[in-house]
């Protein structure tokens, strides 16, 4: 039961081989540059170091979204590929889901929260040991998804976690009060596992039609900075 | 509490809104994208109006130079997205072939236009609200065979200083 992942919804990419007992081969793509070459080489990299020919795996799991565009498309596209070619099953995980089974158990509300620029972070509102999710992925300001947690939880403590958690830090904690919790910023990525815990693998992707999760509709920006 | 704290400087200081001027011939209306080009660092953004000839992508060539970015600059109606390797990146969009403003979200606006680079948007109207909030406006005018009438506003406190930066050095260019 070996299943590849990849995770390029992040500026922190990396491949993976996730079998029943846990990550067996692991390669981390530094500099978020979402180059197809170098994924595919890394893709090689951990089915060497994991004895495995793609034909020997169970599946492919992708991280779909929300998250970079650029790097989302190729890492989808790297999926689609490797699919055509072997016919192996793509599997789709949801980023925020992903990240929210990445912080392990705990009672707090768990929000993982990504940095979309143009002042809005991508976030979601998970609770339990299995993630369940409380509410849909949305892009919106930071304060805003910090009344929507607060909307759902009233005074529960609240576990934010994710590029977004580090990027947008003051504000969140602002908007939460005291309830917010900032997660060890040394794990803000979705991991190997967490990415096929939260995939559903009874219900493969069509590759055909599949896309990355993209968050439609803006809401007006508002200061900028130019520099710095 | 950052508002405030602009709010303030802004009643201190007060950003340049708009400037008009003329330029006399394409290396002119060049000058004025190098001189602002020096200007710009990242997460800024010029938008480009004006007709078909107006000059846009003469600017946009300029603003590209002054960011330290030597190669071809061309007009990149069909290709969307051009990237220079300038002293930032330099995002180079056209958004002529835009049927609808909601079509920006086919390509990575959040990226280029709230990214580490400079945005410099041609049809810079069509892309609505897409479009930052902080930002800089050219509306290019022809008013003779070479000759452009060109108004630069800034919508935010950001550009602001880049206009008023942009003003001087304009003024006192040899």
């Amino acid at each position: 039961m070996a299943f590849l992942t990849i995770e390029t919804s992040t500026p922190f990419e990396h491949v993976a081989i996730v079998e029943e007992a846990g990550v067996v081969a692991e390669r981390a793509l530094e500099g978020g540059r979402s180059r197809s070459d170098e994924l595919l080489a890394a893709v090689d990299d951990v089915l060497r170091g994991a004895g495995l020919t793609v034909r020997e795996l169970e599946g492919i799991v992708v991280s779909a979204g929300p998250g970079r565009f650029t790097g989302l498309r190729v890492g989808i596209a790297t999926a689609k590929g490797l699919s055509a070619a072997s016919g192996l099953p793509v599997f789709a995980a949801s980023t925020l889901a992903a990240l929210a089974l990445a912080a392990g158990p705990t009672e707090d509300l768990v929000c993982p929260v990504l940095d979309a620029r143009r002042g809005e972070v991508y976030g979601a509102v998970f609770e339990g040991e299995e993630a369940r999710r409380l509410t849909d992925d949305a892009a919106l300001p930071p304060s805003d998804f910090g009344d929507l947690i607060r909307g759902i939880g009233g005074d529960r403590t609240a576990l934010l976690l994710g590029t977004g958690a580090t990027a947008c830090r003051s504000e969140l904690a602002e908007a939460l009060g005291g309830n917010g919790r900032f997660a060890d910023p040394e794990i803000p990525i979705p991991t190997p596992s967490a990415l096929v815990a939260a995939a559903d693998r009874s219900r493969p992707v069509d590759p055909a039609s599949f896309e990355p999760t993209y968050i439609r509709g803006v809401v007006p920006s508002g200061p900028g900075k130019v520099g710095g | 509490m950052r508002r405030h704290g602009s709010a303030v400087l802004s009643e201190v200081r007060l950003p340049a809104r708009s400037h008009s001027l003329r330029t006399a011939s394409p290396s002119e209306t060049e000058g004025l994208g190098r001189h602002l080009g020096r200007l710009l660092g990242p997460g800024g953004f010029v938008g480009l109006i004006g007709e078909l000839g107006s000059g846009k992508t003469v600017v946009a060539r300029g603003i590209a130079r002054g960011l330290e970015y030597d190669g071809y600059v061309g007009s990149p109606s069909f290709v969307i997205v051009n990237e220079y390797a300038g002293r930032v990146p330099v995002y180079h969009i056209d958004l002529y072939r835009l049927a609808d403003a909601r079509e920006i979200e086919t390509i990575d606006y959040r990226g280029l236009f709230f990214g580490s680079g400079v945005a410099v948007v041609e049809w810079a109207e069509r892309g609505g609200e897409y479009l930052p909030g902080d930002r800089l406006e050219i509306a290019m005018t022809i008013t003779g065979r070479t000759s452009r009438s060109i108004e630069i506003s800034s919508t935010g406190p950001a550009h602001g200083e880049v206009l008023t930066s942009f003003v001087r050095v304009w003024k006192e260019r040899g």
